[in-house]
């Protein structure tokens, strides 16, 4: 059986983020899901027809808004692998994705990514977006021996000693280094110096281990940290803890926030007109919502991002053009590429290894050596392998300014797409 | 800036995020004092008004303030439907047993606004979300001033209904006793209808006031019933004028905590508080009075 | 002894036990993980059963419990390389100081505020939780360090060892709670639950009382809640220490039938299959669908069925056993020993 995922939305996700449902992605995913454990149950009969892969995101629950479209930009590399012609080495495979709900519940992400494992001859599995869940979710494939392709970022991931993982993104850790890095470089080629320092972060896995990184690096490199906060994710009124920056007297923030929280940040530090440089650490700050929520105030907001849409290597592909048609959003955002690497990976690793084999496929994608303009070297940083734990070492994160609408790559300067403004102009003067 | 300015901010800021928590707390101390019910799905009553707060303004571009003239009514009649459904047939059952059935109400509510909503986080920013006053360098801004004012007037508008008005004057009386109330021909169920609707509306006004600077997804309600509940335990389980002035305290407490402590310790503080409280007076700081 | 084993009593649900362990190796993994939930879920409430059914005293914390039977030994196994065989003992130890405090705190009120307290000190936790990361992992979590198949670390290869374990627990459990249910003790507790007053005037302590049920209950579910996170080896404070958590353990003993012996295992059995049946075949569709059902079952439950479903399960096995061989003492019209009514 033929199961080329053919997504045509009538309504893009980008639209339900805002007045619909995302409920019908999800109608979509399970009624596929279904199907494929009804239809797909006798594998061995078919081997070589398809080529399964476990897509693994929580697609409803707190973190819906990118399960979703990271996994939306996942079937897209595997369709454009299937159009293609699929696995050539297996007499033209198809690769047929199996998408779980992990509802961003870590007892579900246990259960449901033992369940795909079990239940399906999957040869890979992909997720989960969440930190937290990909350490679950890679504890339970490398307890089976099933490959787990990740582009989550916390540090934690790689200091196992795993055989069967890989993580194509950087790691939690370097973030902190390159929004620091930037602040001081630009501090030094623009003026003028500022050196009062405030890290602000959300309490969950990911803020967390993404601050760690920011204090250590800054205090390296000579910043003076004034204040180091973290605040709950749900966070109703960021008044307080903008009062606790304007008292310590901060020149820059490195604020690491999901959404909503990013925007009350940005919102009060305006309207009390605390003159900072903001700094962001990805996720609510490279999203279309980010600027929808904050308007104008959302311009010349750093951030630092895994990945962005306009960095060369991912330019021959039209990535951010193919994910924008389909989903109506106006660009890719950045763990959405993640994901696109992620699908182009597995399947030239299914390539290589020549056989829809659990064993085979880690070790190929272990011994990957991919260059631009792969389409799976997308990641900055271009060369795409993995060292001894699995992680592609040759990435690094990027740090991008909203400009005219849309997130910027400003640095490194290998990677930038345009130049940086600095020093940022006064609150009202940010349109 | 000078540390007093400080200070004043975050004593303001403490002060108008408090509003809606209050309204919360207020209909959740009117159902146990006059009713005796423990109602723990109070705060999802507010997230569906938020909602509807939110369809209203996509949908029509209603203002979400104006909106309040079409939340209070609506949800007044939810109210009861709510006291003919879950309430009056087991109201004289432990406490226990209204826990858990309005938890099952809460659950289904929740789960409601997931498939009907999804999980997405769902905001109003009005032209003048942003907008904001100064005095003395202490920032204000105009949309929680807004909603902590209506807050507030609702809370004297409430006080002075149970005592100015006949039915208010019957609803305390049925409070204070309800055979001798009964004895005096009041009808007691027909009260106790009416303040149910009354504590559901006050539910509804915090979600829609709170609305505006706040967002709303469907566990909102959970975090903001244990504050409501921390707000009842400190001002005493049924003492109107208790929570007022319990959820102000909250308020400016947590704010303290997250300014002058940092992180977490706001709501570290609040949560150690209900236990202490519990334990030194559990009749609450201004004792358990006839509303 | 045979004239034991030749009552339907017995023998029925022996043959179920026997059958059960029997047929576990043959489980599909996912049949197998719905039976250690299952195990778990009845573990947990039995547990909560004593203080939140005989007691009567309504606690929502018990995911406190849950969270220090499943960090203090993960956290000792980390730092001393204690298996959590040992760490077990000092996860329940901390379980049952923290259930001696909050007893402490609110067994002289009534009412709502107990409810209440449990609520603050769960919230509380689970602030404490993220707060102190240094030692807790905070938000990160806290896994369980992997050693490969090493039964004296609880690490097993395959997940029959945890049904195993959980259904000799399980077992040991309700046998404890039949005792439970006909000892002094347990007749105590049920008094001062129902009604305080009277248990207090034929001078039954029930502070006291409410207060052993307390320790005794968090005391088991930390020890289960060891075996967990050997199972789940990653704890997360949004789950583990959660709320939500506290609310998803007291449903199996209030559904299935509170204060009675076999209401939290018939609950389970309901609950749990009917969650997991609901995840895989609706596999997110209705996210949350399943949530909306056990909300209905709690609200028709404790409005029409105040007793549970174990109130007329009880009868019809009662029939069903006065049919079988052995059963001529039985007879249709016994009900399941319940209260003291």
């Amino acid at each position: 059986m033929k199961k080329v995922r053919k997504t045509s939305y009538k309504t893009p996700a980008w639209q339900r983020g805002k007045g619909g449902a995302s409920r019908r992605t999800v109608l979509k995913y399970g009624a596929a899901a279904a199907a494929t454990s009804i239809i797909g149950a006798p594998a061995i009969l078919r081997a070589q027809e398809t080529v399964k892969v476990g897509i693994v995101y929580p697609i409803s629950g707190d973190f819906a808004r990118f399960g979703d479209s990271v996994t939306e930009a996942t079937l897209m590399g595997f369709e454009h692998v299937n159009e293609a012609g699929g696995i050539e080495a297996l007499g033209g495979a198809m690769i047929e994705p199996v998408i779980v709900d992990i509802r961003s519940d870590p007892t579900v992400t246990r259960t449901e990514t033992e369940r795909v494992i079990n239940d399906h001859d999957i040869v890979a599995v992909t997720g989960c977006y969440v930190s937290g869940l990909s350490m679950v979710a890679s504890e339970v494939c490398e307890r089976h021996q099933v490959p787990f392709v990740t582009g989550s970022i916390s540090d934690g991931l790689s200091d196992r000693g795993f055989q069967y993982f890989c993580q194509v993104s950087p790691k939690a850790s370097m973030f902190g280094e390159a929004q620091v890095r930037i602040a001081r470089t630009l501090g030094e080629e623009f003026g003028p110096e500022k050196n009062r320092v405030a890290i602000l972060f959300e309490d969950t896995d990911y803020g967390t281990s993404t601050a760690d990184g920011l204090r250590n690096t800054a205090e390296e490199m000579g910043f003076e940290i004034v204040l180091f906060e973290s605040y709950p994710f749900d966070i109703p009124d960021a008044g307080p803890l903008i009062t606790r920056v304007a008292r310590s007297e901060a020149e820059i923030v490195f604020p690491v926030s999901y959404l909503q929280d990013a925007i009350l940040i940005i919102e009060t530090l305006a309207s009390r007109n605390v003159d900072v440089s903001i700094f962001g650490g990805g996720a609510g700050y490279l999203v279309p919502e980010f600027q929808d929520g904050l308007g104008a105030l959302s311009n010349l907001t750093y951030s630092v991002g895994s990945w962005n849409w306009d960095i060369e290597h991912a330019q021959p592909h039209g990535i951010s053009e193919a994910y924008a048609e389909r989903t109506g959003e106006p660009f890719i955002h950045e763990h959405a590429g993640e994901g696109y690497c992620m699908a182009r990976l597995i399947a030239d690793a299914i390539e290589r290894a020549g056989a829809a084999d659990r064993d085979a496929v880690r070790d190929a994608l272990r011994a990957t050596e991919l260059d631009p303009p792969h389409p799976a070297a997308i990641m900055p940083g271009g060369h795409l392998s993995f060292d001894d734990t699995g992680w592609n070492h040759n990435v690094h994160p990027v740090v991008v300014q909203w400009q005219d609408g849309k997130p910027r790559t400003v640095y490194p300067p290998e990677d930038a797409a345009t130049d940086p403004v600095w020093p940022l102009p006064a609150w009202d003067d940010r349109a | 800036m000078s540390e007093l300015v400080f200070v004043f901010q975050t004593l303001v800021d403490g002060l108008l995020l408090s509003g809606g928590y209050i309204l919360i707390a207020l209909g959740l101390g009117l159902i146990f004092g006059v009713v005796n019910y423990v109602n723990v799905a109070q705060a999802e009553f507010s997230m569906f008004a938020m909602y509807g707060t939110w369809v209203l303004w996509i949908a029509l571009g209603l203002d979400p303030f104006l909106s309040l003239a079409i939340i209070l009514p609506v949800f007044a009649m939810i109210g009861v439907a709510f006291y003919v459904s879950m309430v009056r047939a087991v109201r004289t059952r432990d406490h226990g047993v209204h826990i858990l059935m309005t938890l099952g109400l809460a659950f289904i509510l929740q789960n409601a606004a997931l498939l009907i909503f999804s999980a997405d986080v769902r905001t109003i920013r009005t032209a003048y979300s942003a907008a904001s006053f100064n005095i003395g360098g202490v920032s204000i801004n105009i949309v929680k001033l807004v909603a902590f004012l209506i807050a507030i007037a609702l809370f004297f508008a409430l006080i002075a209904f149970l005592n100015k008005t006949r039915t208010g004057r019957a609803i305390r009386a049925v409070a204070q006793d309800e055979s001798l109330a009964a004895a005096f021909g009041v009808n007691v169920d027909r009260i106790f209808m009416i303040t149910v609707a009354i504590a559901i509306a006050l539910a509804a006004a915090a979600g829609t006031i709170m609305m505006p600077h706040l967002f709303v997804q469907p566990m909102v309600g959970q975090f903001f019933v244990l504050f409501a509940f921390a707000i009842v335990v400190m001002g005493g389980m049924g003492n109107l004028k208790g929570a007022l002035v319990a959820g102000l305290i909250i308020g400016v407490v947590e704010a303290f905590g997250q300014v002058y402590i940092g992180g977490l310790a706001g709501r570290i503080i609040v949560f150690a508080l209900i236990l202490i409280i519990l334990y030194l007076r559990p009749s609450g700081l201004f004792g358990r009075s006839a509303l | 002894m045979t004239a034991v084993l030749a009552s339907p009593r017995i023998y029925v649900p022996l043959a179920a036990l026997i059958l059960f362990i029997a047929a576990a190796p043959w489980f599909s993994p996912f049949y197998l993980n719905m039976a250690i939930l299952f195990l778990l879920f009845a573990i947990w409430g039995h547990a909560w059963n004593i203080i939140g059914g005989y007691g009567n005293s309504l606690s929502l914390g018990h995911a406190a419990f849950v969270a220090l039977g499943a960090y203090v030994p993960t956290l000792m196994l980390r730092a001393f390389d204690l298996t959590p065989i040992v760490g077990a003992v000092f996860g329940m130890l901390a379980a049952i100081a923290v259930a001696a405090f909050v007893g402490w705190v609110t067994f002289r009120l009534k009412g709502a505020y107990f409810a209440i307290a449990t609520l603050a000190i769960i919230t509380l936790l689970h602030y404490l939780t993220l707060h102190f990361r240094g030692l807790t992992g905070g938000a990160q979590g806290v896994s369980v360090p992997f050693r490969g198949h090493d039964p004296l670390y609880l690490q097993f290869s395959s997940n029959l060892y945890y049904f195993y374990i959980l259904l000799v627990m399980a077992v040991l459990v309700t046998w404890i709670m039949q005792r439970f249910d006909r000892s002094q003790f347990g007749y105590h507790l049920r008094a001062a639950g129902q009604d305080e007053a009277a248990a207090q005037s034929i001078g039954i302590d029930t502070r006291q009382v409410k207060l052993w049920g307390f320790m005794m209950s968090a005391a088991i579910t930390a020890a289960a809640a060891t075996v967990y996170a050997q199972f789940i080896y990653h704890l997360d404070p949004f789950y583990v220490v959660h709320i939500q958590l506290s609310i998803l353990i007291l449903l199996p003993a209030v559904i299935g039938g509170p204060a009675t012996v076999w209401g939290p295992v018939v609950g389970a059995a309901l609950l749990v299959p009917v969650e997991q049946l609901a995840q895989r075949e609706l596999g997110g569709t209705y996210a949350g669908a399943q949530l909306i059902l056990y909300g209905l079952v709690v609200i028709l439950v404790l409005r029409y069925l105040p007793e549970g479903i174990v109130g007329i399960l009880g009868r019809y096995y009662s029939r069903l056993l006065a049919r079988l061989p052995g059963g001529d003492d039985i007879g249709g019209k016994s009900k399941p020993r319940r209260q003291s009514d």
